[in-house]
């Protein structure tokens, strides 16, 4: 499956609102906001070069790519699969992009929101919310890039907002409380 | 006809890029910066697609396909939307929608992002396939797209597209629904193709894997199963609350899974999450807008003075009576049995909601297929949206259980 975005995610546009989906990422090098929708045990993840201003969003469903269909089909990665499903391969594909774009390693940090816990699922094998910001934690990690603030876990939905001139980080539940990273 | 997973991911991928295609051209043309939200494939009988249409107020142009492949493409935009390109691609055509330039602008455009849809399944199937031209189409209560695909005077293209109608006519039909959106707006543009019954055999030919093919009837079996069983949670649900209801939307689709949250909106909604488990397991989400909610809790405790936990019961308990109204049906036809666990109540973002049921099948599956249906009352009391995502193996094996005799050919 080809990511949603992948043709257009270093938005060049003056665009003011860049909408993020499910299982995709997008970069901003133009102060543009962007903004997800509706996750759950989705992970999103925002990073920013304090300096240049050029911004990514990642909204991520699983864990890591190894999490996905290949491993139970018994087979390799699947070729059609999305990267940005995966919390390790988004954050790896959001980075490059981001560098690409003129973005400095040293100067990326971090805001991570959502892996929360809504349901008990009697076939899942539970708290994939929690394993997606244990990713998240672990993947940046090791990109050495600091989480300056999280709004993780919980048993409620939350919808994202990155104001990438001001690298705040909205993000708002059902029924309008917002809080701001 | 026989569909298998395969062929279903390749009409997928092809359907998407397809679309990309159309977003490109739509964007070169008129400056909106269109990108392709959701690409879905539904087993949908034609009167659905026309409603689909009456409903959301759509404009469309449509465009007949013949060659290597056979059936329509369909371009459609919200009114407003039609409007704004219009100004777009005939500056000051806009004052007067109505008007030839107006719709030639669209049709122009129509022409343009569909041929661009087309191309990709040319390619694939590497022969040609040729397209009728334009036909610019406001739907209303007394067309239907019977009529306006058949054409008077036609050219042999077209005439090969008023045969087609014949066979889209039968009965079900595999409609690749594609939703557009700009960055800046939810609402959009859609491509919708029909094609023919020979024509999805054509592309299975040429794409499927021999292996684990599902007769489109058992497809069709399912959907009508799906239909009676929004049917019986509709009467259920009337019994129960003593108001009238009806079945508006019941839908089988299969779609990438990432793609079934953006189903949903930004929007509260309460209601409640089942997990089923049987021959298909999976999960369903019975949800409300706020009002409805409301509606509902009072029509089941007429004149108390209730508190919250007593309405979230009653909501429970409604989910509980439409999940069972809507399931029951299912296992009998599969001569199955289906448990269906406790309710857990959600007032939540609406997409929200449904993430997490798509993430546990996201971790064994790329693509899902989702079943929504939408219980209304006539007076608008209250509409109650049911969305099912049955485990796909799972499903496959309810699929053969449906039409063992079939299988075997």
């Amino acid at each position: 499956m080809k990511v949603y975005t992948s043709d257009q995610s270093t938005e060049q546009s003056t665009s003011e609102r860049v909408k993020v989906g499910v299982a995709d990422y997008a970069v901003t090098e133009s102060g543009a906001e962007l903004v997800t929708s509706g996750l759950g045990s989705c992970v999103g993840i925002a990073l920013v070069d304090t300096e240049t201003g050029i911004a990514g969003l990642a909204h991520a469903m699983l864990p890591a790519a190894s999490d996905g269909r290949s491993q139970t089909d018994g087979g390799g990665p699947d070729p059609m699969s999305n990267d940005a499903k995966y919390v390790d391969t988004a954050v790896n594909g959001l980075l490059r992009e981001m560098v690409d774009a003129g973005a400095d390693r040293s100067r990326i940090e971090a805001r991570v929101a959502g892996g929360s816990a809504m349901f008990e699922f009697n076939a899942g094998d539970g708290a994939v919310g929690e394993r997606n910001v244990e990713a998240t934690e672990e993947v940046l990690g090791e990109h050495g890039i600091p989480i300056v603030a999280t709004d993780v876990g919980g048993d409620h939905g939350r919808s994202l907002s990155f104001d990438v001139s001001s690298g705040t980080l909205s993000v708002r539940r059902a029924h309008g409380d917002t809080r701001d990273l | 006809m026989n569909l298998d997973i395969q062929s279903l991911r390749t009409f997928s991928d092809l359907a998407h890029s397809g679309a990309e295609e159309a977003a490109g051209s739509l964007t070169a043309l008129t400056g909106f910066d269109a990108r392709v939200a959701v690409t879905k494939i539904e087993m949908a009988t034609r009167s659905d697609v026309e409603r689909e249409f009456r409903e959301g107020d759509l404009v469309t142009v449509h465009i007949g396909f013949s060659g290597a492949i056979a059936g329509h493409t369909i371009l459609a935009f919200d009114r407003e939307r039609a409007v704004e390109l219009v100004d777009a691609l005939v500056p000051g055509a806009s004052d007067n929608p109505e008007s030839d330039l107006a719709t030639s602008g669209l049709k122009e455009l129509g022409n343009i992002m569909l041929g661009g849809f087309i191309d990709g399944w040319a390619d694939f199937l590497g022969d040609g396939i040729d397209i009728t031209t334009p036909t610019y189409v406001e739907l209303d209560a007394d067309r239907s797209l019977e009529d306006v695909v058949t054409p008077e005077g036609s050219s042999d293209v077209e005439a090969e597209a008023a045969e087609i109608e014949t066979e889209l006519d039968t009965g079900h039909v595999l409609a690749f629904r594609n939703h557009l959106e700009t960055i800046n707006e939810e609402a959009g543009f859609y491509i919708y193709m029909l094609p023919t019954h020979d024509s999805v055999d054509t592309i299975v030919d040429a794409a499927g894997d021999s292996g684990d093919t599902i007769p489109v009837e058992t497809f069709t079996s399912f959907s009508e199963m799906i239909t009676e069983g929004a049917g019986q949670a509709s009467e259920d649900l009337t019994a129960m609350t003593g108001i009238d209801t009806t079945v508006d939307v019941s839908r089988l689709s299969f779609v990438p899974v990432e793609g079934v949250p953006m189903e949903l909106t930004d929007e509260a909604r309460r209601g409640v999450v089942l997990e089923f488990t049987g021959t298909p397991s999976g999960y369903i989400a019975i949800l409300f807008d706020h009002d409805s909610a409301e509606s509902v809790a009072d029509a089941l405790m007429p004149g108390m003075d209730s508190d919250p936990a007593m309405r979230q019961s009653a909501i429970q308990e409604i989910g509980n009576i439409v999940t069972s109204g809507f399931l029951d049906g299912w296992a009998n036809t599969l001569e199955t049995t289906i448990e269906i666990s406790p309710p857990t109540h959600v007032d939540d973002i609406a997409s929200a909601i449904v993430d997490p049921l798509v993430t546990e099948l996201a971790r064994t599956q790329d693509y899902a297929f989702l079943i929504d249906s939408a219980i209304v009352t006539p007076d608008e009391t209250f509409t109650c949206d049911i969305y099912a995502l049955p485990d796909e193996r799972e499903l496959r094996a309810a699929f053969d259980q449906l039409a063992p005799e079939q299988q075997a050919n």
